[in-house]
This record gives C-alpha cells, structure tokens and sequence, in this order.
C-alpha cells in the first residue's frame, strides 16, 4: 500500500515527460509500494551536515600533467586555530 | 558431438597439438545450430568470421607462435558488447539494426588474445528489463530445464556457457547481472572489481555502478579470461591504472590462514534461502575450515539497505540515459524495462544524492565491519531457478537479492556452483573479497570448487 495518493502519483508520472496511459500508470503504481521504503530508506538517517556523497569531484584527474609545487605545511590548523 | 571441454584442458591440448581450434569451434557451431532455438541464447552467430579467427589461430599453433591460452578458445559477448562491423542490439527494437563501427575495449582485448568469437548473446534489455516475450528475440532459456528462467541480465552468457555452446564469454553486472545467470545456470561468474576491466565501448546502464567481467564453467576459466579484459583503458573515466595482478597465481593453493566471513543475518533473517542453498554455504564452510581457515561471524547492514541505494542509484542513472527514449519512445521498449526504469523519472535530485550519501555509509560500515576477514561468503541466489512464465512482475523490488553490496562497495565477488535443489536445477554460493583482491577471491572460490563433485555434472540437454 503506497503512502502517495494515486493522483499524488500521477503527476509524478506527468512530471517526468513520459507519456502513459492510464492503465500503464495504474500498473506503475502497484511496484511504487515497493520502492517507497527504499526511499525512505536513504532519506531516513540523521546524517552529518558534512556527509559528503560516495561520488567525489576531482579536479587533478582533469589535468594529470599538472605540477605539484613543494608545500609549507603552516604551523596552524585549517581552522586557524594555533 | 564433442564433450565441452573447460577453456584450460582446451589451451592444455590445442599447445600440445592434440586438439584443433578449427575443430573445437566447428564443435560449438554444431552445438548451436542443434540447440539454439531450444535455448535462445545467441542472438546473432557468425559463423565464417569465427572459422576464419580458428583457421589463424590454427596457424599460430601449428608454427610455435600462439598468443596465449586463449588463443583458439570459442567465446561470444552480451549484445551490449559493442561489435565491429557486427549487429549489437541490447536486445532492445530501440537498436535493432545499428552496426557498431568500433568494438568495445575488452572485445578488442579478447580478440588480441586469440579468441574466436562466435557471435553476440541475448541479454535482458538493456541489461535491466527481462525476462521479455514482448522484444524482437525471445528470451535465453536454462539449459538445465528450458521451461525455467537463466536471471539475468547476462542470461544469454549463462545458458551458451552451461549448454557448452561457448567455452566462456562476457557478461555485465550492474546489480547482479553476472552473478545471478552463473549461479541459476550452474556456472563461475565474477563481477571483479569496479574499474578493473574497462567499460568502453559497453553500453551502460548507470555508470557508477557498471562492472564488465568473464563468465565460464570453471573458476579458473574465469581467470584466465580477466587476465585479458583487466587493465587500463584511459577511455573510461573509472579505469584503474594499478597493475594488472596473475589472477592465476593462488589457484590450487590452500586456504589455510585465511579468514572467512559470514553474514549469516543475510541468508537466515533478511533473504532466507532454500535448503539446497543453505547446505551449499555449509558444504563450503566445512571444506575451507578443514583446510584451515578460520570462520568468522561478521554481522553488516541488511541487504534491503544495500538494494536501496542501489536501486535509486541504477534507476536514476539510467533514467538520465534514456529519458529522451522514454519520452518519445515509451512504447518501444519492452513492458519491464519501461516499467521499472521509469521510477527514476519519479525521482528527485535529493534522492539520487541521499542514495549517493547512504552509498559512502554503507561502504565505510562495510569496510570496518571486515576488517579482519580476507572474503565474505554468502547465498549465491535465494533458491533455484523459477519457471520463466511464472516470473512475478515486480519480483526484483519485493526481494532484495545478494549481489548490491558488491555493486555498492565496487568489491569483487564471483558465484560459483554450490549444487542442485529438488528440481535438479544449480544453486549457488557467492565470495566476495576486498577491492583488487581478485587473486584472494579466485583461491578461495576455486578451494571449494575443486573439492566438490558439481563440474562433472552438464545439463542433459548439452550430452544430445
């Protein structure tokens, strides 16, 4: 039994541009009962702000060539805390 | 008509001249021709060019200059597998008709290596929507009983592979789809680890989580076909560029010292198996610990955590890819595909991230919840193979299977046959090792492989 209203479901459908039928949607609507808890599976855990996603964004892997110039390790901390 | 022999006794007699490759593919031909319309496996078959490729590698051997042990050794690939100058189809009307003008990295690699391909393999469409009866091609059927379904999405490659039609050949496996068709078709399968073999030139489904690897009869089979499709392929932005290791290397050797976890919570609580697949997992504990390995309850997320992230992930990437398609072209694709691919239409843009988010938790949790195991085992598949007109619609969603942790995790992780249920159709048990740790994960798959009787055993059919 699915927590969104049939017609909830429908504009769900309409919003993603595909073009069903009636009937297609009503047959949709019976697998969403099983991928409604999946979603609330990933949404339901109280995570750090930080909790960044298992994808991460690398910019050296853009220019591999790039020189990495000598660095001086700063005697503070990236809080700026000594 | 010829026993199917494995791909190293075949590299053992065509190097010692007692077998030729001209004849061992001429054999598998017959084999098709016999068999295909009872199985459905192969989609297209390419008969001149596969005697061409066993002629030259023919005169390789005979001048003391082959390639490999794969060289003369007949394979086909998944029709998401592009193929130069060859149909490639998905198995989808959406395709029917292109001809590539390239071959994918690891067709070329397989190629180089000396194997003659004999043509490209039903797949369900996609790699996600199947089994279909409403596509250009019927879908595979098991070899053990044709009646009963392959899984899928390589189910082309389980069922040529089982019925001894090929040696070996590729699957893809973006949610089990490697694993699922080698153990409910009785074969080795191995989903190695993500980035290891090269994607391009393999259609994908969701990026992330695509892995490319080898399907065979045997363990060992599968190591030497990941011997050439590993390696790095600057084209494919997920490409490990670690050297490539001998997959080889550790077969036949004890497992003594090593440490093997079990998620029992996995098989007994959260996706109970059958009888036949529960006396598989025993049978391996009791044959690894009489080697010497030590056994380890390990206890991990549930495996309805793993298909959450994993479902999410796979819809919304493959939502991405397609929604021009799905827009315009909805009808086009088969009723199973469209109707499951469409959930990532419906998603959005913080559920595919949370997903992304839930994926680094699960792969932390996973890693220090092992910390002190070399391989996890596990339930290959939930029980034997169901009739393939019996399939309910939204199977895949209600259950959640084993294999998603691995495609989460990007872990490598192969099925090997583990027996038969009270149909006579195989069961199977699942290892999985640590990331690159393939020659780990084929010691201890093969220890259990070569101690059990279940590779003397061919589906009927096969024998005609």
């Amino acid at each position: 039994m699915s927590k969104t209203s049939r017609e909830d479901f429908e504009a769900l459908v309409r919003r993603s541009g595909a073009s069903l039928t009636e009937a297609q949607i009503d047959v949709i609507y019976q697998g969403w009962g099983f991928v409604e808890p999946m979603l609330e599976r990933i949404r339901a855990h109280g995570r750090e702000r930080a909790a960044e996603p298992a994808h991460v964004f690398r910019p050296d892997i853009y220019v591999p060539d790039v020189d990495v110039p000598d660095v001086q390790v700063p005697d503070v901390d990236v809080r700026g805390q000594k | 008509m010829m026993d199917t022999p494995t791909i190293a006794e075949a590299a053992s007699l065509i190097a010692a001249r007692q077998l030729s490759p001209v004849e061992l593919t001429q054999a598998c031909l017959d084999r098709i021709a016999a068999l295909n319309d009872t199985l459905s496996a192969f989609i297209v078959v390419t008969p001149e060019r596969a005697l061409e490729q066993a002629r030259a590698a023919e005169a390789r051997v005979m001048k003391g200059e082959p390639l490999g042990k794969l060289d003369g050794i007949p394979i086909a690939h998944k029709d998401i597998y592009q193929t130069r100058g060859i149909a490639t189809t998905a198995h989808s009307k959406l395709l029917q008709g292109w001809i590539p003008e390239e071959d994918a990295t690891t067709v070329r690699s397989l190629a180089a290596a000396g194997t003659v391909m004999l043509g490209k393999l039903a797949t369900h469409e996609f790699a996600f929507g199947g089994p279909a009866f409403d596509l250009p091609w019927p879908p595979a059927r098991n070899p053990w009983n044709p009646d009963h379904f392959t899984a899928g999405s390589s189910s082309g490659t389980g069922a040529a592979v089982a019925a001894g039609l090929i040696l070996g050949g590729t699957g893809s496996d973006t949610g089990g789809s490697i694993r699922g068709p080698a153990a409910m078709c009785g074969i080795a399968g191995i989903k190695p680890t993500y980035g290891l073999c090269p994607r391009t030139g393999i259609l994908p489904l969701a990026y992330s989580l695509d892995h490319a690897g080898p399907m065979a009869w045997t363990v060992e089979d599968c190591a030497l076909l990941l011997q050439n499709m590993a390696g790095f392929d600057p084209a494919d932005p997920a490409s490990s560029s670690r050297p490539v290791p001998d997959f080889s290397a550790r077969l036949g050797q004890s497992v003594q010292g090593l440490r093997i976890g079990v998620p029992r919570h996995w098989h007994e609580t959260d996706s109970p198996v059958a009888d036949a697949v529960q006396q598989g997992i025993d049978a391996a504990l009791a044959i690894w610990q009489a080697q010497g390995a030590e056994i380890v309850e390990v206890v991990l997320p549930s495996l309805f955590e793993y298909q959450a992230a994993n479902f999410v992930i796979l819809t919304s990437e493959a939502w991405a890819l397609h929604e021009p398609f799905m827009r315009t072209r909805f009808n086009d694709y088969g009723e199973l595909l469209r109707d499951r691919m469409i959930f990532g239409g419906l998603f959005s843009s913080a559920d595919y991230v949370q997903a992304l988010r839930r994926r680094r938790e699960l792969c932390q949790i996973t890693a220090a919840a092992t910390r002190d195991v070399d391989v996890l085992v596990t339930a290959g598949v939930r029980a034997e193979a169901p009739r393939i007109d019996n399939m309910p619609k939204w199977a895949g969603l209600a259950d959640p299977g084993f294999a998603n942790p691995f495609n989460i995790t990007g872990w490598p992780a192969m099925c090997v046959c583990s027996g038969f249920g009270t149909g006579g159709l195989p069961v199977a048990i699942q290892i999985a090792a640590k990331p690159f740790q393939e020659p780990t994960l084929f010691q201890v798959a093969d220890a259990f492989e070569k101690a059990t009787p279940h590779r003397t055993r061919r589906p009927s059919l096969s024998r005609g």
